[in-house]
This record gives structure tokens, C-alpha cells and sequence, in this order.
């Protein structure tokens, strides 16, 4: 694209999941703003868009996990799968007018801040943009971490990330291989075992697994919501609330945590029999630690046999090999690497450049911070959604990105009522802040419970992935701009030609 | 700040009233580490909790005591309604005496629930103690519905008639909340009668005119021992004084827990955010 002027317009959006598309419709609806919305894959939709394993699915319910601004009436079931998920993301891009502003086949590969004409500049592939406000919503289940296993490159037979799933592959007939134990995992394994002629799974720990109780919503169902007026704010709200309820049991409250593990272990034990299976599949940290799974199809899968448990880390292949930590060898045609995310080291992180020349991933070299989970000192102009301590154990993601809109929408209200231009958070209001969520991080079950996971940054066992608190407090601090600790300049005089 | 509890006996006039305390101890308040979020301007007066009918302060506050001293200090005071101390004014008695011997020269937010909102509205007429109050279906004179209620109690109660759980569980609950939760009934011993007596007594016309303390009243929109209405005509007797409601039957601590924490914590940290007369926006999340 040499010799092309770079695009400008008012803001960006890097990424068009949950985050980038809610942001975009706030945008849309609520300003007068020119923005674009740069997507480096060919749709919208972001981890719903990546996701297409066999069950994929939902754990959090359908009337929750969707925009309180666009309620959908016929989710067609209390936890959507993944298809009807993103066809929502499509109409809502669709229905909101954002297709013109939307950027396919773009992907970034440097945001750069440039003082002197105070604008953010991007390199992407389709060429290169400029823009004051640059809001990224990458997503933070969004880049596979895949596992360093001596013999993994010469596997005879194919491999794939579950978020990647390569549906060219025809599973019938063979010996397929599952690695990990997360909450994908547990979707795919008894999914997959219905047409596979084995499956193993790799279990290095155990996951606390509830009933899923997942039932379709009747045509009467979806007519009372569609019908009567409030039905579903209200539902709404019932189901928010009732999810709040479940933080007692992520700070140790006795009261709540002894029955929540309790409805754990008593689901094992009602589906698994075998005292020896159950034991290996008995966590020995406390239950919440690491994300809670919801089924009620993957214990029986362990339970029949259709699933063997190999409950040992894989630890190398060679040819159809597949080797655990124990010495167990399994034969294998195809191997699934279920092993989750680039969670606490975002990719995006190391592309972008702030103020003083610095990439986003130096100033987070031990772990991510931002104050109000948004802003980050040293890169003006620069709003992250989904990222430092914005994501929750035991509520909807929705609820926060949501938040976070809110929170941005009213920094640029902000800055246009002091006619600003640049607006930048102080390193000793973002220190405060982050002093203050390692002050509650630090009785939550994440760094109490005994498990490694991927909400705890491993530089500095610092939890940075999630929000230590209730998603109502979230809500009450970071719902609405505050502007204490900012500095606010108006733009450089510059010339132009 | 630690959220574990103490429990501790007050000897008020001879009737000793249990005391559960958490987030601070013996050696009184330590205000370091509990100015909440670190964002100032906060209030952090000790919050006092009033179990409601049938309830106690470990049944009733099980949620909310520990998480609402996660922010600040917090006492849960179990009155003793039993024998002849369960008159409103021995019970405010009581209160006074635990609030000076626990907390003194303290001034408090004192959040009263269902009976407890009686005896905290009681209390706080011309009380400069109390700093804020929060009436958790409240009821201002009782109705014909409630004597009736407390009359239906009291046939049930008097034949021993197992019948009793039934209708307690029944009137406390929403129905929505019982198609998924198997609650317990109110307690067994005498207190639940003396509380639901008072219930059916009670008459706070006097009282109300000298609430002047910043107020929050709850209502549930599915209460059927107190009613909506009750809590609607406190909001409107008060000068100082903001409603909230929750979708909930009468037994909301259990219902919606974390919507009344929320609803508390917001009021306690700030008393006044809410002007006066303003009903609550709901929380749309």
C-alpha cells in the first residue's frame, strides 16, 4: 500500500468480538464520531467466530451472555451454543448499521502513538490509519497457547487447536487424542466420542465440574418475553443476581463455598461409580480456583469408557505415539490441543507503542495493569476492553464489556467538554488502583485456592486476569468516567498542508 | 481487612444479647485498611444489622455480614425477643445497650430487616447515634392482613400443627424462588411468635416524624408477610429518605442477596448520592 495516504478517522476498534461490536454500536447509536472497527479475520464475532468445536457452547445463560441494549426474546435455549451465539453477533453487526465501518482481513501489526501530531498510527495489512482514540478489544481467549511436546511438529496425523478446529478432518473411525481438562475440553470430549472410535483425554489436573441442567426455552417462553412488557429485564435480572450471589464462594465464605463444592463432588459421584476413576478426577485445590466446567455429559463419557482418562500431562509423541507423564503410550489418528488461551500475556500487547516509545507488553512485562481496568499510564488516548482484572469467575463478561463502554463513552464525553484532545491516565492514579484490586485479590479463592491458573500472571503471581470483586461493583467504579488522576492537553499546534 | 467473626453475649437489664461482630475487635475500630476502594469521601461508620422475623443474625446475614465487612466494620445484633423484652421499647432498649457497650460514642448505619426495620425505625426517632438507616420491608401500622397472618400463626402454632413450615415458607418466599430452593422454615422457638406479634402491633405513625437521618427503604415487589406497600408509605412519610426495590418475596436476604448488598453498600458508602424522595433506578444489568 506504499504511496497511499493512511485512512484517518476520529477512532479505532481493533476487534469486532463482544467488546469491539458493543463498542461500535454505542458509537454508533449514542455519537456523531467517524470510526472504524478493523477485524484481521473475514466475519465478526471473535471468540465465537474461532470456536466451532463439537458443543461448543455457553456457561453463562443466554439472556445474560447478550447485550442489555439488544435482548434477543428467542435464545433458543438456556445456555446458546456457539452457532446461535455468533449468528447474534452477525445481526447485531448487520442490524446496527456497522458493516460500513467494518474492516475485514485487517490485521495490525503496530499501533503507534505519535506525540507530535498527538494521533495513534496504525499499520495494518490493508494499509496503513490514523486516529486520536485508539480502543483495542482483542479479546483475551483469542491467541491459542500451544504446548511446547518434543515430537509435536512430526505427529503423523493432524493437530488442531480447539479454536481452530479443522472440520475437514472426518473423525469417524479414529483414535483422537485430547489434551487438557479446561472448560472446551469438557465440551469436546463426549462430543467428539460419539464418532470417534476412541478418544483419550490428557488430564494434568482435574476440573470442578456442576450440573449444566441446560433445558430449550418453549415456544410460550420466548412469546412471554416477546409479549409482556419488562419480562425480560426482569429475567435479566434474576439471572444477574443469582450469578452475583456466587462470588461469596470465590473469597473462601465458608457458608458458600462448602455447598458449592459439595454440588461438585456429588455430581462425580452420582455420574462416576468407580472409586478409583473418581479419585482421579477429584481436584485437590479448592473449588473456583480454576474456572468451574458445567455438564452433565462428560463424567458418563469418562464413566462408559467412551472417554479413557489418561490423567497424566502428555508428554511427548512419537509417529501416532502419544506418551503421558505416567509412561502410558496411546496410539492415536488425530490430536486435539485443548490447552487454552494467551490469557495473562495478550500477543496485541507487545504491537502497541506508547508516548514514551514503549510497547504495552514492556510496561506489562510483570503483568498487566490499567486504572479502571482501561486506561494505562504512558499511552494516552488508549482504552483496553477486556483486559487487566476485567473478567469474572462467576458473572457474565457481558456485564463488564458493557461496563467498560460506558467508561470510555464517558472519557470521550469528558474530553469534549474541556475541549481536549489527549487524555492520559497518571502513573500514581494507576498505582493506587492497582495497589487497591491486589488488596482484595489477595483473600479471593484465585491466590488462596492452590491451583495454577490462567487468571494469575506467572511473572509475578499477581491475579490480572479478573475483576477481585462483585460485577456490580465493577458496574458502581468503573460504570461512568471519572475524571480524578487524568491529565487532559489539547492537541499540538500543527501545520497542515 | 479480615472478615472473620467474633460472637459475643451483652448483658442488657438482664437479657443477653447476642453479639456477632466482624471486621473490627475488642480494641475498638482500626480505621486503616477500610476506607473502601481507596476512593475518598467515603463513609465508614460501623453498619448494624436486625435479623427479621424467624430469623437470626447467623441464618439471616450468613451473606451479607462477611461481604459487608469486606468494606467496613459491621455488628449483627440478635435482640432478644423472648418472654416479657419483647416489647418495642425494651427492644430499642436493648439495642442502646449493645451500641454502648460494643460501639461507644460510634455513630452507626443501622440497617433494620422486616421486624428488625420495626424496632431500627423505633430507634432511630431523634437518635443522633444513627448516622444512616436502611428499613428492609418495613411495615408502618399493621393491616388487617397482618393480624391476620400473625392470628393464623398463632392457631398453627397453639395445635402443634406441622402446617406451621408450610405457611411460614409459603408466606416468606416468592414462587419463583421456591420452583428451584427448599428454604428453611423460621425458627422454632418462641421468638418468631413475639416478633410476628409485634409485626402485627406495630404502628410507627409516631415514630416516622422523627426519622431524620438520611433513610433507604427496600421493598420487595413479591412480599407477602410485609407487602410492597408497607415500604412505599415509609418512602413517602420520610423527608430524607430513598426506596429501592427488589423482585423478591419478604425473604430477600435470601433471595437476592447480592442485590441487597448492593443496594446497602452503595447507601452506606454514600448516603446523600441519592437525593432525597428519589426512587432507586434498577440496575438494568
Amino acid at each position: 500500500m506504499n504511496g497511499i495516504e493512511p485512512i484517518e478517522v476520529d477512532t479505532i476498534i481493533v476487534g469486532s468480538g463482544f467488546g469491539g461490536l458493543g463498542m461500535g454500536i454505542r458509537l454508533a447509536r449514542d455519537t456523531e464520531r467517524t470510526f472504524l472497527i478493523l477485524e484481521r479475520a473475514d466475519d465478526v464475532g471473535g471468540t465465537w467466530r474461532d470456536n466451532t468445536y463439537p458443543g461448543v457452547a455457553c456457561d453463562i445463560p443466554s439472556h445474560l451472555y447478550s447485550f442489555s441494549f439488544r435482548p434477543k426474546t428467542d435464545w433458543g435455549r438456556f445456555y446458546a451454543n456457539g452457532s446461535e451465539i455468533q449468528r447474534y453477533l452477525q445481526d447485531s453487526a448487520r442490524q446496527e448499521g456497522l458493516l460500513p465501518h467494518l474492516r475485514f482481513r485487517t490485521e495490525v501489526s503496530q499501533m503507534r502513538w505519535q506525540a507530535d501530531s498527538a494521533r495513534w498510527h496504525l499499520e495494518t495489512t490493508t494499509g496503513s490509519y490514523v486516529c486520536r482514540v485508539l480502543i483495542v478489544a482483542a479479546g483475551r481467549l483469542s491467541e491459542p497457547r500451544i504446548p511446547v511436546i518434543p515430537g509435536l511438529a512430526d505427529f503423523d496425523g493432524p493437530v488442531f487447536h480447539s479454536s481452530a478446529w479443522d472440520h475437514g478432518v472426518d473423525l469417524a473411525g479414529k483414535r483422537v487424542g485430547i489434551v487438557g481438562t479446561g472448560a472446551s475440553a469438557i465440551q469436546i470430549a463426549p462430543n467428539v466420542a460419539r464418532v470417534a472410535d476412541s478418544v483419550v483425554l490428557f488430564q494434568r489436573t482435574p476440573a470442578y465440574i456442576v450440573p449444566r441442567a441446560d433445558r430449550a426455552y418453549s415456544d410460550s417462553d420466548k412469546r412471554l418475553l416477546e409479549r409482556v412488557p419488562g419480562a425480560i429485564e426482569r429475567l435479566r435480572s434474576r439471572l444477574f443476581w443469582d450469578a452475583e450471589a456466587g462470588f461469596a464462594q470465590r473469597i473462601g465464605l465458608p457458608d458458600a463455598v462448602e455447598p458449592f463444592r459439595d454440588v461438585a463432588l456429588g455430581h462425580l459421584a452420582a455420574q462416576v461409580a468407580d472409586p478409583v476413576l473418581r479419585a482421579r478426577l477429584t481436584p485437590a485445590y479448592e473449588i473456583g480456583c480454576k474456572r468451574v466446567a458445567l455438564s452433565d455429559e462428560f463424567y458418563p463419557a469418562i464413566a462408559s469408557g467412551a472417554v479413557q482418562l489418561e490423567s497424566s500431562a502428555l508428554e511427548s509423541l512419537t509417529g501416532n505415539t502419544a506418551i503421558g507423564a505416567s509412561g502410558a503410550a496411546h496410539e492415536l489418528d488425530v490430536l486435539v490441543l485443548a490447552t487454552g488461551f494467551h490469557s495473562t500475556q495478550p500477543p496485541f500487547a507487545t504491537r502497541v507503542i506508547g508516548r514514551d516509545g514503549i510497547a504495552l507488553s514492556e510496561r506489562w512485562s510483570r503483568g498487566m495493569v490499567a486504572h479502571a481496568s482501561t486506561t494505562v499510564a504512558g499511552f494516552p488516548n488508549l482504552f483496553v476492553i477486556d483486559g487487566p482484572n476485567a473478567s469474572l469467575g462467576h458473572n457474565s463478561a457481558v456485564h463488564m464489556i458493557e461496563t467498560q463502554i460506558s467508561f470510555i463513552l464517558g472519557a470521550l464525553d469528558h474530553l469534549e467538554i474541556v475541549t481536549g484532545e489527549v487524555l492520559e491516565v497518571s502513573r500514581e492514579a494507576e498505582d493506587a488502583w492497582v495497589r487497591e484490586l491486589d488488596r482484595r485479590s489477595a483473600s479471593t479463592v484465585w491466590l488462596t485456592g492452590g491451583c495454577s491458573s490462567w487468571y494469575v500472571d506467572d511473572r509475578s503471581d499477581r491475579l490480572t486476569l479478573l475483576w477481585p470483586d462483585f460485577a456490580f461493583a465493577f458496574r458502581d467504579e468503573v460504570g461512568s468516567f471519572d475524571p480524578r488522576g487524568y491529565r487532559v492537553r489539547s492537541a499540538p499546534v500543527t501545520v497542515v498542508d | 481487612m479480615s472478615s472473620a467473626a467474633t460472637i459475643r453475649t451483652v448483658n442488657v437489664g438482664g437479657v443477653d444479647v447476642l453479639c456477632t461482630i466482624s471486621g473490627f475487635d475488642e480494641r475498638g475500630i482500626d480505621a486503616r485498611g477500610i476506607d473502601e476502594h481507596g476512593i475518598g469521601g467515603q463513609s465508614v461508620d460501623p453498619v448494624v444489622l436486625l435479623a427479621g422475623i424467624g430469623g437470626t443474625a447467623a441464618s439471616d446475614f450468613s451473606f451479607l455480614l462477611p461481604l459487608l465487612a469486606r468494606t467496613r466494620p459491621v455488628l449483627a445484633v440478635d435482640l432478644g425477643y423472648g418472654g416479657g423484652s419483647g416489647r418495642l421499647d425494651g427492644l430499642v432498649d436493648q439495642l442502646a445497650g449493645v451500641l454502648s457497650a460494643v460501639l461507644p460514642g460510634r455513630r452507626v448505619s443501622l440497617v433494620g430487616f422486616s421486624v428488625g426495620a420495626t424496632v431500627a425505625a423505633a430507634f432511630a426517632a431523634d437518635n443522633p447515634v444513627v448516622a444512616s438507616l436502611v428499613l428492609v420491608t418495613p411495615v408502618v401500622h399493621a393491616s388487617r392482613r397482618h393480624r391476620m397472618l400473625a392470628a393464623l400463626r398463632g392457631h398453627l402454632d397453639a395445635a402443634g400443627d406441622d402446617a406451621l413450615r408450610v405457611l411460614d415458607i409459603f408466606s416468606a418466599h416468592s414462587a419463583m424462588f421456591l420452583e428451584k430452593h427448599s428454604p428453611e422454615p423460621f425458627s422454632k422457638d418462641g421468638a418468631t411468635s413475639a416478633q410476628m406479634s409485634l409485626f402485627a402491633d406495630s404502628d410507627l405513625t409516631e415514630a416516622l416524624p422523627h426519622l431524620t437521618a438520611p433513610t433507604l427503604v427496600v421493598g420487595c415487589t413479591h412480599d407477602d408477610i410485609a407487602g410492597v406497600d408497607g415500604a412505599l408509605e415509609v418512602f413517602a412519610s420520610l423527608s430524607n429518605c430513598r426506596y429501592a426495590e427488589i423482585d423478591s418475596g419478604h425473604a430477600v436476604l435470601a433471595e437476592r442477596p447480592a442485590e441487597v448488598l448492593a443496594v446497602i453498600r452503595e447507601f452506606v458508602s454514600h448516603p446523600a448520592r441519592l437525593r432525597a424522595g428519589s426512587v432507586r433506578e434498577e440496575a438494568h444489568p
